[in-house]
């Protein structure tokens, strides 16, 4: 008899965890950069002209890898990446920013997240801002250990308001 | 009973009927016609390329470079340099770059060289590789790969010669017939305008260019020609690098650092090149059309009113002269809305007579203009692809011929009362 | 029971300028009345009335015992339909049907007259040959075709598929010649005979009068445009 105060107290717990763990984190784009590369951004680093590419920004592959698997919820531009036959997208890339001027570097790579979706959605109007939500993964690059890039499952794309 | 009447009414004024349906005919091949290139144009256009992260070629316009380096349609204005091609290789970001060079043609069909990469990395519609069908791809110098396209139309086969033409006009008139090529093999259907294209190695092209250096070939410089007959006869004999190629497909090791990339070659120092995302700039390609697509549709939708109300008033001019006729039913019993509804009946069959054969004049024009719309624009129609929303145009048309068939129909049924059995003067 | 009464009979165009002021017409049943009326004198409203198109504003119209004022247009149409069979002065047919579709469509149109035709087809032959038409030679043939004694004969046997108790002509021989006309009349008379039908002759042509049982002037009996 004493099992049913125990599984009321248990629910009890379980709820807020189970809400929290199912409501989408909102994110900020500026999360998704480790801390130390958002300070060294204060000091504008000096870039090195070397044949075509430039010395990049040290360590603008690096991600938090305490993000990997979180259900989140970001604001930001869609970039089409594949586009099939019938106008239909199945990934695309999420920016903090829509058409960087060229006077102002684009976004590093853990500013983008290369967004895919299972079941492919109509190509979206580029000039709007979107709100996507699905689960972020953290994903490694090949040939080289230290870079890693986020990804996203997407379930779900709504125009910001 | 009404029904026959019908029958027999219009067959009697078959002519007039005749051009009544023609007018309506037209009207809807025409809106059916433009919706169907419509949605085939977009078709053809998206599945054409896939997989590539960034296009790089000379600073042009971004729609202009994915034109001609994947549609084929329109040249370039310049060449970008083999040695922008070397130092983009060594980009810590680059999986793989695969150079194009174009600017040669055969009989009308444009002529690509390009590494074995090429067929390696290149995806078309949903991540498709390319594939042979027969044969293999080329690995010697002169040796050439064809769409099926041009093996199709040109009658080519493994092992046929082949001589490639100068420009990419639609004649062979400066030729460089003293190297021929040999056919090794023919890719499978893409119905993308891989099918127009004939590839060779970059290194075959730049050995048939060799006596070109001025724009004006000159066969005499033997020591050229002679290098040139030696490389043919040793398979993987080292020439000259090419100096300029027309555009590079790359592909990343990591999608997301596409951006970063792309500004790093858009500012790169050592030459003015443009890089473009391929799916970006499909989309911007599509809503220049988009405004174009618009206004044709606006104007196809806008014939085929004027073709209704012509049919309108085509039976509206005749009801004075059927007011004899009317009576005539009226004094067997007929009630005034059977009067309507016999009018009614008139123009329903003209509406459905006018979309039948509107939609066989559309099956006809698609199908006489599809190969010339696949051998010049790469624009791939398929006439018996009827789409949803095709027959949801054909259903808008045939309520919007009971709509204005109802005109007549009320005009039969007021003056049917009006009149009565004798007709006032 | 006569087969058409009508009583105290107003109608008009306009409220408060009556066309038609009848006091009593009566026809009974298999009777031959000509009724004399020019243009003008209210007569294809009289005729459009007892056809039961245009419903009394005042007074009764009764087609065999039914009274048309009360009856709902589409009743009224049903009436016409079973009832009567019209003849007009020309232009009685579909151009664009031959002879014996042209014949045959009251049956289309009413239940009774098809029941009581029987089969229609043969029906409708054999009262084109009772008025002298080649039924063969017009079929196939639209009715535009015939010349107007023709069309005039096969309007005839029209109005008289079936049996109607009561036939219209209105003017019908105006646009025939005169040596048609007697002929075409004795054809009348004979099937009006034949089926039972009372026959109302409208027309202006006096010298046809001697044949009828009755001679009525609508003028005399239309009490409109009296001082």
């Amino acid at each position: 008899m004493r099992i049913f105060p125990m599984l009321a107290v248990l629910a009890l717990f379980a709820a807020p965890l189970m809400a929290a763990t199912n409501e989408p984190k909102e994110l900020d784009w500026l999360e998704l950069m480790p801390k130390d590369e958002v300070d060294s951004l204060m000091e504008a680093p000096t870039m090195a002209h070397e044949g075509m590419f430039k010395q990049e920004q040290t360590g603008s592959f690096r991600t938090i890898p305490e993000l990997d698997g979180s259900k989140v919820k970001i604001a930001g531009y869609i970039v089409p990446v594949e586009v099939s036959s019938d106008g239909q997208m199945s990934e695309f890339f999420i920016v903090p920013y829509f058409g960087a001027c060229i006077h102002v570097p684009p976004p590093p790579p853990n500013q983008i997240i290369l967004a895919r979706l299972e079941k492919p959605i109509p190509v979206t109007d580029i000039y709007d801002a979107y709100w996507i939500e699905g689960t972020l993964n953290v994903e490694q690059i090949k040939n080289d250990i230290a870079a890693s890039a986020y990804t996203l499952t997407t379930t779900k794309v709504t125009l910001w308001e | 009973m009404l029904l026959q009447i019908a029958r027999a009414s219009l067959w009697n004024r078959r002519l007039s009927v005749g051009l009544t349906i023609f007018t309506v005919a037209i009207s809807v091949a025409l809106l059916l016609s433009v919706e169907r290139l419509r949605s085939e144009t977009r078709q053809s256009f998206a599945s054409t390329i896939s997989g590539t992260d960034l296009i790089v070629g000379a600073r042009t316009g971004a729609l202009q470079l994915l034109l001609y380096s994947v549609f084929r349609i329109g040249d370039a204005t310049h060449n970008i340099r083999y040695s922008s091609y070397e130092a983009l290789l060594e980009g810590p970001q680059i999986a793989w770059a695969v150079p194009l060079a174009l600017g040669d043609s055969h009989r009308g069909f444009r002529v690509l060289g390009t590494t074995t990469d090429y067929f390696e990395h290149f995806r078309y519609a949903d991540k498709r590789a390319l594939t042979l069908a027969t044969g293999a791809r080329f690995a010697a110098l002169h040796e050439a790969v064809l769409g099926a396209d041009v093996a199709t139309k040109l009658g080519y086969r493994v092992g046929d010669p082949l001589v490639i033409a100068h420009g990419t006009g639609n004649h062979d008139i400066m030729v460089h017939d003293d190297q021929p090529f040999r056919i090794v093999g023919i890719l499978a259907r893409t119905g993308t305008p891989v099918d127009r294209t004939i590839h060779v190695s970059l290194d075959s092209l730049e050995a048939i260019h060799a006596e070109w250096k001025s724009g004006v070939r000159i066969p005499q410089r033997a020591p050229h020609s002679h290098d040139a007959h030696a490389a043919r006869d040793e398979p993987g004999a080292q020439l000259a690098k090419p100096e300029t190629i027309t555009a590079i497909l790359v592909g990343l090791h990591n999608k997301t650092a596409a951006l970063t990339v792309q500004r790093q070659i858009n500012n790169y120092q050592g030459e003015a090149l443009l890089a473009i995302l391929p799916g970006l700039t499909l989309i911007q390609l599509w809503s220049m059309l988009g405004v174009a697509e618009s206004a044709l549709l606006l104007v196809a939708v806008l014939v085929v009113v004027a073709g209704l109300l012509g049919m309108c008033t085509a039976l509206v001019t005749t009801l004075n002269e059927r007011r004899r006729e009317m009576a005539i039913l009226r004094a067997l019993g007929a009630r005034p809305w059977q009067i309507g509804a016999l009018l009614f009946i008139e123009s329903a069959a003209i509406t459905l007579a006018g979309m039948l054969v509107g939609t066989l004049f559309m099956l006809l024009v698609l199908a006489i203009a599809a190969p010339w719309l696949a051998a010049n624009y790469g624009l791939y129609i398929d006439p018996l692809a009827f789409k949803l929303r095709e027959l949801g145009l054909l259903l808008a048309i045939l309520f919007g011929g009971v709509v204005v068939g109802g005109i007549p129909a009320w005009l039969a049924y007021r003056r049917s009362l009006a009149d009565g059995l004798t007709i006032r003067t | 029971m006569s087969l058409l009464c009508i009583n105290d009979l107003r109608f008009g165009w306009q409220p408060q300028q009556p066309v038609l002021d009848i006091a009593h017409l009566q026809l009974a049943a298999g009777e031959t009345l000509f009724l004399r009326g020019p243009s003008g004198s209210g007569k294809s409203t009289l005729l459009n009335l007892i056809g039961g198109v245009l419903a009394p504003q005042h007074g009764s119209v009764s087609l065999l015992g039914q009274p048309l004022e009360r009856l709902k247009p589409a009743q009224r149409d049903r009436l016409r339909a079973d009832h009567i069979g019209f003849v007009f002065q020309q232009f009685n047919l579909l151009p664009y049907l031959d002879a014996i579709s042209n014949v045959m469509l009251p049956c289309a149109f009413s239940r009774r007259r098809a029941e009581r035709a029987g089969d229609a087809h043969a029906q409708a032959r054999e009262l084109l040959q009772r008025l002298q038409l080649n039924e063969r030679s017009l079929a196939g043939r639209p009715a535009a075709q015939l010349s107007v004694g023709q069309q005039q004969r096969v309007a005839a046997a029209r109005a008289l598929i079936g049996a109607p108790e009561l036939l219209i002509a209105d003017e019908p021989t105006s646009a025939l010649d005169s040596d048609s006309r007697d002929g075409f009349l004795t054809l009348l008379f004979d099937e009006c005979r034949r089926v039972g039908a009372a026959l109302l002759f409208v027309s202006h042509d006096r010298s046809l009068e001697a044949r009828f049982d009755r001679v009525i002037d609508l003028v005399a009996i239309n009490r409109v445009g009296m001082s």
